[in-house]
């Protein structure tokens, strides 16, 4: 009966063992195998992480400093000198779109980080708590979300005055509404689930409830949002530089060489287009993300 | 399959490079002057082209920053830009200047004496309609006088006119009266808030609130015709005016409103409008080589300059600091920027070209100088770094740019904050800023110019600047507004340079100049007081 | 039905409540007096002193908030504007019906063009043609609105003078704020209209007409699309949210004299009565919207009367 075993059948039974071998199915590791095949997402992820290697190494890659002025080379075309062009101050603009990566995506995650810690938090406390404590923060939200996010904003920073931590509160106070929404809807998808059900049966503390169970179950939907919001800040930045609520110069935030490039759109359009450019390519790769992500976390959506 | 898919995602890519083309393509060969960093020569000023001879059906657009609140600000105690330049074509004044010559000439008085230091005599026209169509008389212009003293005392120089002293003598003569002395005063009166109205033409239109919003009122060049809030203000060709000699070759005028300064562009380049106003100069001077609009900069007798806020500032306190900012400055580069190349940097406190300016700083002894700089701040205890907050108006920004470069170089940080009008004017107010940027017009010796140096005006107006005086500076430019004549009034100003020279008060920046962007074939750009864009000589060639 | 609209009418009243004392709330820590915006920079202290009294901004806030509402309740006043002294109005409902009219525009060209594209994109899914729909929908919702306003007024105006570069005397000045505001909300009609196509095609029912032979194209015709077009006709609501917040920065692009233009506006002024006045007009018309599309849904298909006036969203998409 031995001799029955060839190596062949050895390699076989190992490859059904192999098969057996219950695989690790974590839904963050069956979202991964999902969006692994989402080429689109792929893509958004790879532009994305370029973009994290350029903020951080901006200063190895700018060739000039992002705010030396050069009256010699006053809004120059782009060439081998300045790859950009130059701005009305004679300042590379390649250089200041370079670190407006840093700044953009930093104040961006800040925004986004503190849109989720309040809206984020108000959302999963009225998903979990329901009753009258849904019913008056999801009242409280419908009241901000009746002012539209731009004129929240805009408010807010008349209040506050224009700094980097004034625009994050202004961006955190106008998507806070949306934020708890969508976060309050993903905590009640969770807690209509049957694990859930049985963990509170079985008595469950609250807290560790909420951290151990409802959490890291509706993270995968929090994290489409969290990435999409990202994108969203970016454009609110520079529609609010564009109203003349953004940044103080020479911050090289995209959204404020874009609005000093505005000025020169028929004479030195080249001045404008490289921010747009950034902003662009920026927004379109975290929705391509955040979409790869929706379709990775939530593939009854697809 | 994952061919097909990188292909559709290198699709956007091309969508991104069809707005470069679309961007790129209109306008490739028109960057080519200043895109080598050569200065721009300006071709077109203003009040140079002939007077027009023609008359047309055609209307001109006049393409405005913003809607004003009113449009006969005196009669409400407002005063905006806008509204001055639109009432400015439906007013007109008793005497006019000569912009080129600052002349003051005769337009609804033929001829002026001094009665006394404080009374004015004028002797009037008899042939001016009002638009009403009855006869200017010499009530009407008492009417306007009394009007401006109660409805805005405040407002350019309403605050210098004594009501109690004006007369009536005859059908032809009328007697003003002011409660200072200054022979330039006169010059206030070309300015538009002084044009003449009647109170029967007020009374018509409803009292002051209703005349502001609907002002058919004046014997101006142009009548009121209609006011689309947030569109549009139309005016029409007055067929009645008195002066055979002038022709306005646009029936109608209408005034619209952007607020975007590259929108306003665009539009002259459209076609949509023909003339856009309010344009900021280093702005324009890229429109210089662009075929399809005329670009056109003047200045007007104002000169930027940088107060430091000596009343509430510590740092600036020490005149050392003062000093060191002052050294720290490029000031040919701060001219290059704000003048698009077009000025030089200013010698002194008031316009080269105003008749009693000194030339009181030269080049050399205002040329940077960074390790002298340092060496001050050091001596003055901020040898590790010193930060100070400019406060400026949105349009400021630039200018505050070039200069927070030139601070770094000492080690001075500049905090720029630029914020909206109410915030500006609440911050200019309060003291809160280290250094500001302020323009002032010092054409003419006029009062209202100078408010800015008496206590009495500081503590109660609000307008930022200096806010600091003193009683030798006080004196200096009471000296000024009195003198007989430019030469007696050249060396009071002397003595004024003296006193801010010697406590580095102020820093004279470069003189501000405006340009106008109008569609290629329009001549006759003329101007007012302030350089404010008068619109009612515009002709096509 | 009457009681669940009644509700939701009254509704509003928190809302309006909750919006104007936020704006109350901004407006006492904001910088710069109204008064003196009013006066100019040269009035004297006692003048703005004066104009602040007539104005009644020296009450407490509390007060000032009181007579607000006071006056809204009794007499439907929303007040004067500080800066012309009209009723704001009289100022807001002529802005309102531009507003209104490039809004929905822009909604059904956003709408329009969106769906088109969810549907196919559904109907050719994990193609490259999928792919395609994706890029061109989400370009426009990466690139910021004004960027593709004024690329827009330099491409049709400046360079081809097609349309008027600003303004609105011309039915043609709608063309282009309409455009560019419903061209970035497409991403996201297309998102949901792919999905819930998607959703709907994999049904039961689906599954039996095609077990009975209808032909692909008949199936999508009569029965898909049908089903598929509900949770995309209520995104409309929220997407018209969205939309009155990019009309407020385009409205400045274009020149357009809408209810956006003037909040911003009146903000820059400090103009409360006018901020005040478009926030509720703005907060009054979503509502009714809103109202509107859910009550229409119960007259198409009265399947959903229970779980709209229930309310949820996500169980109206389980019904679907």
């Amino acid at each position: 009966m031995a001799k029955m075993y060839t190596p062949e059948m050895e390699k076989i039974a190992k490859k059904k063992a192999k098969r057996n071998k219950p695989i690790k199915s974590t839904p963050a590791y069956e979202a991964w195998k999902r969006f692994r095949r989402n080429k689109t997402a792929i893509i958004g992820l790879i532009v994305v992480g370029l973009l994290i290697l350029v903020a951080l190494f901006a200063n190895f890659i700018a060739p000039y400093d992002y705010q030396a002025q050069d009256y010699t080379a006053m809004m120059q075309k782009p060439s081998s000198a300045h790859l950009f062009g130059t701005d009305q101050f004679g300042r590379d603009i390649f250089s200041r779109c370079v670190y407006g990566a840093r700044y953009s995506l930093f104040i961006a995650l800040f925004c986004t980080i503190a849109a989720l810690f309040s809206g984020g938090l108000l959302g999963i406390i009225a998903g979990y708590c329901g009753g009258k404590v849904d019913t008056i923060i999801m009242r409280i939200m419908d009241i901000f979300q009746s002012i539209p996010m731009i004129m929240m904003a805009m408010c807010i920073v008349s209040v506050l005055g224009n700094g980097i931590p004034q625009l994050v509160a202004a961006v955190m106070f106008a998507s806070m509404p949306t934020m708890a929404r969508n976060n309050r809807a993903a905590i009640l998808r969770v807690r209509g689930c049957d694990y859930i059900e049985s963990s509170e049966a079985i008595g469950v503390g609250q807290m560790k409830m909420i951290f151990k169970h409802m959490i890291p179950n509706a993270a995968g939907v929090m994290i489409i949002y969290f990435v999409g919001f990202l994108a969203v800040s970016i454009m609110m930045m520079s529609s609010m530089s564009y109203i003349g609520v953004g940044l103080a110069a020479p911050t090289p935030e995209w959204g404020l060489i874009l609005n000093d490039g505005k000025s020169y759109l028929t004479s030195s359009p080249y001045m404008m287009l490289f921010p747009a450019l950034m902003i662009m390519i920026t927004c379109f790769a975290f929705n391509l993300l955040g979409d790869g992500l929706r379709d990775a976390f939530d593939p009854k959506s697809k | 399959m994952k061919l097909k898919r990188l292909v559709s995602t290198g699709l956007a890519a091309v969508m991104a490079l069809s707005m470069v083309a679309c961007g790129g393509s209109d306008s490739g060969s028109q960057n080519t002057a200043s895109g080598e960093g050569e200065k721009v020569v300006a071709e077109n000023t203003a009040n140079t082209d002939a007077a027009n001879t023609e008359k047309t059906d055609e209307t001109l657009v006049v393409a405005l920053a913003s809607e004003p609140s009113s449009l006969a600000p005196t009669l409400v105690g407002q005063s905006e830009n806008e509204s001055s330049i639109i009432s400015g074509a439906m007013l007109d004044t008793l005497v006019a200047q000569d912009q080129t010559t600052g002349e003051i000439i005769p337009n609804l008085a033929t001829a002026w004496e001094w009665v006394d230091d404080y009374r004015l005599q004028f002797t009037l026209r008899d042939d001016v309609k009002m638009t009403d169509g009855s006869t200017m008389t010499p009530e009407d212009v008492v009417y306007t006088f009394e009007t401006l003293a109660s409805q805005s005392g405040n407002n350019d120089g309403g605050k210098f006119l004594d009501p109690s002293k004006n007369e009536v003598v005859d059908e032809h003569t009328v007697i003003l009266g002011f409660n200072t002395i200054a022979p330039d005063i006169i010059t206030m009166l070309t300015w538009t808030p002084f044009g003449i109205f009647s109170e029967e033409e007020v009374e018509a239109c409803g009292g002051y609130e209703a005349a502001s919003k609907n002002p058919v009122i004046g014997s101006g060049k142009y009548k009121f015709k209609e006011w689309v809030q947030g569109q549009y203000v139309l005016l029409e060709r007055n067929e009645d005016y008195w002066n055979p000699d002038y022709a306005g070759y646009f029936k109608e005028i209408k005034f619209t409103f952007t607020q975007d300064a590259a929108s306003r562009e665009m539009a002259v380049e459209a076609g949509d409008a023909t003339v856009a106003y309010d344009i900021s100069v280093a702005q324009a001077s890229t429109y210089v080589s662009n075929e399809n609009v005329k670009t056109s900069f003047y200045s007007f007798g104002q000169v930027m300059h940088l107060w430091m806020n000596i009343r509430d500032s510590k740092p600036m306190q020490d005149v050392r600091v003062r000093e060191a900012i002052d050294k720290a400055f490029d000031y040919d580069a701060i001219a290059a920027y704000q003048t698009g190349g077009q000025g030089t940097q200013s010698l002194g406190y008031i316009d080269a070209d105003v008749p009693f300016a000194v030339d009181y700083y030269t080049t050399e002894e205002r040329a940077q100088d960074i390790e002298g700089a340092k060496a001050l701040l050091e001596e003055a205890g901020y040898g590790d770094g010193l930060t100070i907050t400019a406060l400026g108006a949105q349009d400021t920004e630039g200018l505050y740019t070039v200069m927070q470069a030139q601070l770094a170089q000492v080690g001075i940080t500049l905090e720029i904050n630029t914020v909206d009008i109410p915030t500006f004017v609440q911050g200019a107010n309060g003291g809160d800023y280290d250094v500001i940027i302020v323009g002032e017009y010092l054409d003419s010796r006029n009062p209202s110019a100078w408010v800015f140096f008496d206590q009495e005006s500081i503590d109660t107006f609000n307008i930022g600047g200096d806010k600091y005086t003193t009683p030798e500076i006080e004196a200096a430019v009471e000296a000024v507004i009195q003198a007989k004549d430019n030469d007696e009034a050249k060396e009071k100003v002397a003595e004024l340079e003296e006193l801010f020279k010697k406590d580095t008060l102020v820093l004279n920046l470069c003189p501000e100049m405006k340009a106008v962007i109008t569609q290629t074939d329009i001549k006759g750009l003329t101007t007012r007081e302030r350089g404010f864009l008068d619109v009612t000589n515009f002709y096509r060639e | 039905m009457i009681k669940y609209i009644i509700k939701r009418i009254l509704y509003l009243i928190p809302i309006m409540l909750g919006v104007s004392a936020i704006i109350f709330a901004l407006k006492t820590f904001t910088p710069g007096d109204p008064a003196r915006v009013i006066l100019g920079n040269d009035a004297t202290q006692e003048q703005v002193e004066a104009k602040r009294e007539e104005l009644g901004l020296n009450d407490p806030v509390i007060i000032q908030y009181g007579n607000y509402i006071k006056g809204i309740v009794t007499r439907g006043d929303f007040g004067d504007s500080y800066r012309t002294g009209n009723s704001v109005l009289s100022e807001i409902l002529p802005r309102l019906k531009t507003s209104g009219l490039i809004t929905l525009g822009a909604v059904a060209i956003g709408a329009i063009i969106g769906i088109i594209l969810g549907i196919i994109s559904a109907l050719r899914k994990y193609t490259w043609i999928d792919s395609l729909v994706l890029v061109i929908s989400m370009f426009f919702q990466s690139v910021p609105e004004f960027v593709v306003g004024l690329v827009l007024i330099f491409i049709f105006a400046v360079t081809y003078h097609l349309l008027p570069s600003n303004g609105i005397e011309t039915a043609a000045g709608y063309i282009m704020p309409m455009l560019c505001i419903g061209l970035s909300s497409v991403a996201s009609y297309t998102r949901i209209t792919r999905s819930s196509m998607l959703e709907v095609l994999s049904e039961d029912y689906i599954r039996t007409a095609r077990a009975k032979g209808q032909t692909e194209r008949n199936i999508t015709k009569h029965h898909a699309l049908r089903n598929a077009m509900i949770p995309v006709a209520q995104s409309i609501g929220t997407n018209l949210g969205n939309s009155i917040g990019g009309a407020m920065v385009l409205e400045t692009v274009f020149g357009v004299p809408g209810v956006g233009k003037y909040i911003t506006d009146s903000i820059t002024q400090r103009n409360y009565p006018s901020v005040l006045g478009g926030a509720l007009i703005i907060a009054i018309v979503l509502t009714v919207i809103n109202l509107l599309v859910d009550i229409s849904f119960i007259i198409i298909d009265p399947r959903l009367k229970t779980t709209i006036i229930s309310g949820g969203k996500k169980k109206v998409k389980k019904v679907a």
